[in-house]
């Protein structure tokens, strides 16, 4: 394993970081959270986006506290029964859930507005494809590729979404409305966390990075955490300033419905908006990218051969494509696949998060004090 | 590293051929493309869609002598909504019929909001057609696409006028997304500009909670224009004791306040108009003073076309403004926001307070 933990900067690690949440599921933004909460929706924005810096920072103190190279292998330190056979299986579990009903959602999302007649397997099939291709490589080259293609992938989503701007003309519904509601807040909340599940790879990145000092290090994953914030406020004011919170609502695809109407006469070909599926494709295959990585990482760093490692860890990504292919069947239309992540996989997902990286955290204090006094 | 080099020119290889959008390649000759579409109504649940397409034998040197109404031909059919029609349409045609590059829609005045609404959401379902289409009002079974010396096909005149901000005193085009939108939300009507003749859009075509549109008067058009930021350039004639003062290129920037008052939604509007001199009386001379008294005048237009305006929406039991809207917006009402209570909910109540200037007159008397 020494090849594959060749340290990377932590320039590197606040792009992957930050490729590695939000940047799969941007393209279901704001729908859901909107049609419950209107106007109120920038408040479960927040807490959300509060709650991933939180726990990012829990995550980096525990890769600190216990310095070891994958989540895994900290588990299976800190508690060596329930870490490795109980919490590492139902956070991948659900993390690859996750990756799954996106990217069934995405390839629905570009059938209905871009490749009506393409076959959806085919779109689900060559993104996870290209992602495995970029999974199956080592450390920095996995966050070479995303160091280079993340800024690109920003400054094309910068320029489209200026091209939206004239479009805007509900300024008035950007305001949150005069009563707050508990309920809606709590339920969006949980709804909206599967942007920022990362499936505990912060844990994993973390001892890879040439940290200066260990403050760094929560000062990069709480600027990824707040950056992938800053993007989906950024939609947020976009798509409820254009259309309005109740035209929002009868939307699947909010921003893709935007950005279908960015049209430039003058320019040499009138879709501009279309570049919109050269940013989202990118980074939802890198996104998938860094999970795979993460994952098949995790799973070899159990192996003490190194041969053996690498062929573990080319058979996981494989069964990690197999199973999110396997996805694409078994979620048949979109109503299904949205009911799924919003009502069960996500809420599941941020209530483990909530109780596991909290208590990993305590954990992980009280192994460095009992290791600093012996 | 051989073998690796070979998986990725093979990724790259079916990558092009599987991403390259092949499965529904159709060649343009294959295809007709319809460039605008006019609604009007046949019977009581059935409307005459009628497809217009560039005439393909045209060519540059035939344009100058092919009568006008040779440049585009039709494909009619009479359906209760636009899927069935557009099936009865293909089988009428040899190509495919292809919406892709509409740019247009023309609608009757006599469909009801019901039956708007439906065709606007029929029309805003399907994936792949262009939500950036204008639409246009037009009076009772005369959807007729206007075609004349002015634009040659395959320019569609609606397209050329309302893509031009300039040419339209009041900003009037609508694009069925914005409509779409306005159907959905609350608290506004949705209007589409209206031609008397198909080359005269000056006007507006507001929806009710149901039955006909109402059709504004230019004097309320304007009202709108000046309440809802949409004057690009009006102008003014100001009657002074000795002759006539015009005052052109008027423009204004409206800021409004609601809040519900005593069953009312009381609306405070501040505008700041402004506006150049192209007329002035021989006679008199340019002073101050009565320069004050041309402003005065101006804003005392601006706030008869706004009261006007007012007076519509309350006469109509409507809101073409989107006051209500802006006032649900943070003050959300549930129990208001089912399909009865769509549109007017509270009377409006107008206070309009109109600052007007004239700071450019290239004359002096």
């Amino acid at each position: 394993m020494s090849g594959m933990a060749e340290p990377i900067s932590p320039g590197q690690f606040l792009w992957v970081v930050g490729i590695s949440v939000v940047a799969g599921g941007i393209y279901l933004w704001p729908q859901y959270v909107v049609s419950l909460m209107g106007s109120n929706a920038i408040y479960s924005l927040i807490t959300t986006t509060a709650i991933a810096m939180g726990l990012s920072l829990a995550e980096v103190a525990v890769a600190l506290n216990m310095q070891r190279p994958t989540f895994l292998t900290t588990l299976s330190m800190l508690m060596p029964v329930i870490g490795p056979y109980v919490i590492f299986p139902v956070t991948a579990t659900l993390c690859l859930a996750i990756d799954a009903i996106v990217l069934v959602l995405y390839g629905l999302m570009m059938q209905s507005y871009f490749y009506p007649y393409t076959p959806r397997l085919v779109i689900d099939l060559v993104i996870l494809l290209v992602a495995a291709w970029v999974a199956v490589r080592t450390l920095s080259a996995v966050a070479r590729s995303v160091q280079f293609w993340f800024p690109i992938i920003l400054l094309l989503f910068v320029f489209v979404t200026v091209l939206t701007l004239p479009h805007i003309s509900y300024l008035a519904a950007l305001k949150p409305q005069s009563h707050f509601y508990v309920i809606p807040w709590l339920h969006t909340v949980f709804a909206t966390w599967f942007l920022y599940a990362d499936g505990s790879g912060v844990i994993t990145l973390t001892p890879h990075v040439a940290w200066k000092r260990p403050r760094d290090a929560y000062v990069t994953a709480a600027a990824a955490m707040l950056g992938q914030g800053t993007v989906l406020l950024v939609l947020y004011m976009v798509s409820v300033a254009t259309l309005g919170p109740d035209a929002l609502s009868h939307l699947y695809w909010p921003l893709a419905y935007i950005y279908s109407l960015v049209s430039l006469r003058s320019f040499f070909f009138e879709g501009v908006g279309a570049f919109v599926i050269i940013v989202w494709t990118s980074a939802i295959t890198l996104y998938l990218a860094v999970h795979m990585f993460c994952f098949g990482w995790n799973l070899s760093s159990v192996v003490k051969n190194a041969a053996r490692a690498h062929g573990l860890r080319l058979l996981s990504i494989s069964g990690a494509v197999a199973l999110l292919t396997v996805a694409t069947f078994l979620l048949p239309s979109i109503v299904v696949a949205r009911d799924v992540l919003f009502r069960w996989v996500t809420p599941i997902s941020l209530g483990w998060a909530v109780v596991i990286q909290p208590w990993l955290w305590w954990r992980s204090r009280q192994w460095r004090r009992e290791e600093v006094q012996s | 590293m051989r073998r690796r080099r070979w998986a990725a020119v093979m990724l790259i290889v079916s990558l092009s051929w599987l991403l390259a959008g092949c499965w529904d390649q159709l060649p343009m000759a294959n295809r007709a493309s319809a460039l605008a579409l006019s609604v009007t109504k046949a019977a009581p649940h059935a409307f005459r869609f009628t497809f217009y397409f560039p005439n393909p034998t045209v060519t540059v040197s035939s344009i100058s002598n092919l009568a006008t109404e040779r440049e585009f031909y039709t494909s009619t059919a009479v359906a209760p909504a636009l899927g069935l029609a557009y099936r009865r349409v293909q089988s009428q045609i040899t190509r495919d019929l292809y919406l892709g590059q509409l740019e247009d829609i023309i609608i009757s005045a006599d469909l009801t909001t019901a039956d708007v609404a439906a065709l606007i959401n029929a029309y805003n379902r399907m994936g792949v057609v262009p939500k950036m289409v204008y639409l246009v009002g037009t009076p009772n079974n005369r959807g007729t696409l206007p075609v004349n010396l002015q634009e040659p096909v395959p320019t569609v005149y609606f397209t050329k006028y309302f893509d031009c901000r300039t040419c339209q005193p009041v900003f009037l085009a609508r694009r069925e997304w914005k409509v779409w939108d306005a159907f959905e939300t609350p608290g506004v009507s949705p209007v589409i500009p209206y031609g008397i003749t198909p080359t005269r859009i000056d006007r507006l075509m507001v929806y009710p909670h149901r039955g006909r549109p109402y059709i504004m008067t230019r004097q309320e058009t304007l009202g709108w224009g000046f309440l809802t930021n949409h004057m690009v350039k009006d102008t003014v004639g100001v009657r002074l004791a000795n002759g006539l003062v015009v005052v052109n290129n008027v423009t204004d920037v409206a800021v409004t306040h609601m809040a519900i008052e005593a069953g009312h939604l009381a609306v405070a509007a501040e505008i700041l108009a402004r506006g150049d001199i192209a007329g002035w009386p021989e006679s008199v001379p340019l002073t101050n003073a009565v320069l004050k008294i041309v402003e005065r005048q101006l804003a005392r237009a601006i706030i008869r076309d706004c009261l006007a305006a007012v007076n519509f929406a309350n006469r109509t039991k409507t809101d073409p403004f989107g006051f209500t809207r802006d006032y649900l917006f943070r003050h959300p009402a549930q129990d208001l926001r089912d399909e009865k209570s769509r549109g007017m909910i509270w009377p409006l109540k107008l206070t309009v307070r109109v600052v007007a200037r004239i700071p450019i007159t290239g004359v002096t008397s």
